[in-house]
């Protein structure tokens, strides 16, 4: 038997076995995320195509692909829309892993994905700055102060990321190489480790414990996960076309311009605004931390939902102080 | 590395030697320090033309009596009327010049500039190669560093001459244009003198060749030479030319022109031309930019709009000849396009609507095929039950 047709019928054999009868939208959550980060990869090579990771000639490749490619401004579009999505789906399932507590059994899992959700926002940073506008330069410079801040370790992340210590053309090609050449790699390596184990785990439900069946099996929930797969192309197409990518005019390392970071990043944003630099880094830090050790934090229901549910609000607030601020 | 340049390297290393021995044989900068820094960086040092060249004196020995000894032809400092002279005994020999592709008729320029022709006189204050040039640190002109450098010659001049340039020239200068004109651009370099009256259309008109022709074309030309009046200046002014501006029209002609006759309506008539045709292409470009950012395909209104511009720029130096027809035809011409441009930008709600047209028809085909799933779904529901 050939591996493509063993790997079919294992496939098979996985989508004939009955599903909980608990698993339904929340579950479908997960996938719908491993859809966009294929719809993210797809338009990101598409995008390849046409960009070049140059200081001289990068915002000139986006001006041109939005302006001049066939499409070009609609696959921008979808690219920029869907890693929103990407983001915002990616943090709703991991709010809804927490207070399932369906990281109980499951504690690797857990940081397995929590470091996806770390893989995520690095594409969000890497992939901003390589717009090459005003409004990508200066927000990811204001990033670089920050890091230059930080005693002892500031330097050498800046370094390592940055290529030195100024945002030039060096630091534009090492984040074009980290979006591209890194990034994609150890995503796609994670998720496969991720479905790994919910593979051999199994999809966490309650009524495990009482021993129901539904009847429907797992090419059901796939099915039935197709018509989200098929409303979130929709969503992300719609946004693409109503609300186009506007740039903010070439980058200009003389003229400063103030920018405000975008959604995903405000917590962090108002974190730094509210307290010295570096403590706000050290904060964030143990924020991630305690974020991967919460299964072990919240052994207790009671103990876990007050946990996250100070975690969300102190998020929260951030998020609107750096947004007022 | 070739075999080719493997050769050449190996053939020329004894030069290298030789031009190394020459540098330390020249114990003059072991006492002289002070100028070392400033003599390595020239472009002297580099050619191997030591301080003997244009002191004398012995630098073999560290004997400061011997080395400044009358016997071995030691002259000091060279005095200023010397200078020129001096120099030119090497840039003036084309046998020494001709191995650096340099000119050879700078001493004889100087002669003929204003410069040479007072310190002829006696006149010691006045420019001799080493203001310019500087004594030791003598670079290229090409050099950024170098006094001479295009960049850097309003300094160089200004050391001596009080009046600068402070108009659109030097400020382009100031932006890093380089081919924008510096003070030796107008008044010569070697040959420096201020353009007669006559001859300042002539030097203006070195770049400016369009407006100097139109403006030949036109009336001023013949009444401004009977009157001796300077062309170009006379509007522009020299040292302090301002950016053109329509409001040319109604300060500068009123100088020679009073309001409401012939002359003056003729440029009140131009400014009206020019400024519609600026202002609709203003605002077309204004257009186009914010479309642009917005990832619109506006790509054909692009290629109008550079089209518009170009009869606009066209109508500029042709303004110089005070015909009214070809200005209004270009003016026309480049107004009605950019006005075509505006009301096709104004109206992108039509590459919108195709936009939507095309999202309505793709939501349609996805709402389809969520129907096709959900009845797919009815009905393995119905075999189980």
């Amino acid at each position: 038997m050939s591996a493509f047709a063993r790997v079919r019928e294992l496939l098979s054999a996985e989508l004939r076995q009955i599903a909980p009868p608990s698993v339904g939208f929340w579950q479908i959550l997960g996938g719908l995320t491993l859809f966009l980060l294929f719809l993210e990869i797809t338009t990101g090579i598409l995008l390849m195509v046409y960009y070049r990771p140059s200081a001289d000639e990068a915002y000139e490749s986006i001006f041109y692909i939005i302006n001049d490619v066939q499409l070009g401004w609609l696959i921008h579009g979808i690219h920029r829309w869907g890693a929103q999505l990407f983001i915002l789906l990616v943090l709703v399932h991991l709010i809804r892993v927490y207070f399932a507590e369906a990281y109980r059994e499951r504690e690797l899992n857990w940081v397995i994905g929590v470091l996806l959700l770390l893989v995520v926002g690095a594409f969000a940073f890497t992939g901003r700055l390589l717009v090459w506008d005003q409004a990508a330069f200066w927000g990811t410079d204001a990033v670089r102060r920050v890091l230059a801040e930080i005693p002892v370790v500031g330097r050498a992340i800046l370094s390592f990321l940055w290529g030195g210590t100024e945002l030039d053309a060096g630091a534009l090609l090492r984040f074009y190489v980290f979006h591209v050449g890194l990034l994609p790699w150890v995503a796609i390596g994670l998720v496969m480790i991720h479905l790994y184990f919910v593979s051999r785990q199994g999809v966490f439900h309650r009524a495990k414990a009482q021993g129901q069946q539904s009847g429907q099996t797992y090419s059901d929930i796939v099915l039935r996960g197709l018509i989200f797969v098929v409303l979130s192309l929709g969503i992300v197409l719609t946004l693409a076309v109503i609300f186009p990518v506007e740039l903010s005019g070439r980058a200009d390392p003389l003229t400063y311009q103030s920018v405000k970071p975008p959604w995903y990043f405000l917590p962090a944003y108002g974190l730094l605004k509210l307290v010295p630099k570096a403590a706000g880094v050290a904060l964030a830090s143990l924020g991630v931390l305690g974020l991967l050790v919460a299964p072990w934090l919240g052994r207790n229901s009671w103990v876990a939902w007050g946990l996250g549910m100070l975690g969300i609000a102190a998020v929260a607030l951030l998020a609107a102080y750096g947004w007022r601020w | 590395m070739s075999v080719r340049s493997l050769g050449i390297t190996i053939l020329l290393l004894p030069l290298v030697g030789l031009a190394a021995l020459a540098q330390e044989q020249n114990f003059c900068l072991i006492c002289h320090s002070e100028i070392k820094v400033d003599y390595l960086e020239s472009t002297h040092a580099a050619s191997t033309v030591t301080c003997v060249a244009c002191h004398g004196g012995d630098p073999t020995t560290l004997d400061s009596r011997a080395a400044h000894a009358l016997k071995a032809f030691f002259r000091g400092t060279p005095q200023r009327p010397e200078i020129p002279e001096l120099c030119a005994s090497c840039h003036s020999d084309p046998l020494k010049m001709k191995p650096y592709g340099l000119r050879t008729d700078q001493y004889a320029e100087y002669q003929t500039s204003r410069h040479g022709k007072l310190l002829a006189q006696g006149d010691t204050r006045v420019a001799v190669c080493t203001d310019c040039h500087t004594a030791h640190r003598i670079l290229p002109a090409w050099e950024p560093r170098s006094s001479t450098h295009p960049e850097n010659t309003p300094n160089t001049c200004a050391q001596c001459h009080q009046q600068r340039d402070q108009g659109v020239h030097s400020a382009a200068l100031a932006q890093g244009n380089s081919k924008a004109p510096g003070c030796a651009t107008c008044h010569g370099a070697h040959g420096a003198a201020p353009p007669g009256v006559e001859d300042a259309s002539n030097v203006c008109g070195r770049c400016h060749t369009t407006e100097r022709a139109h403006f030949g074309a036109g009336p001023h030309k013949k009444s401004m030479d009977e009157q001796k009046i300077s062309e170009c200046v006379s509007c522009h002014g020299n040292h302090t030319i301002e950016p053109t501006d329509r409001k040319f029209f109604d300060t500068v002609c009123a100088r020679c022109h009073s309001v409401g006759s012939k002359e003056q309506l003729v440029g009140q008539r131009l400014k009206t031309l020019l400024m519609a045709a600026d202002e609709s292409l203003r605002e077309a470009t204004h257009l186009l930019e914010q479309a642009q950012q917005r990832a619109v395909d506006v790509s054909a209104y692009r290629s109008r709009l550079i089209e518009a511009r170009s009869y606009f720029l066209q109508a500029l130096p042709v303004q110089h000849a005070l015909d009214i027809p070809p200005v209004e035809e270009l003016t026309r011409r480049a107004k009605s396009i950019a006005d075509d441009v505006r009301s096709g930008l104004h109206s992108l709600q039509g590459v919108m609507a195709i936009r939507l047209l095309g999202l309505t028809l793709v939501w349609i085909f996805l709402l389809l095929l969520v129907i096709v799933i959900y009845l797919v779904l009815r009905e393995r529901k119905g075999e189980r039950l």
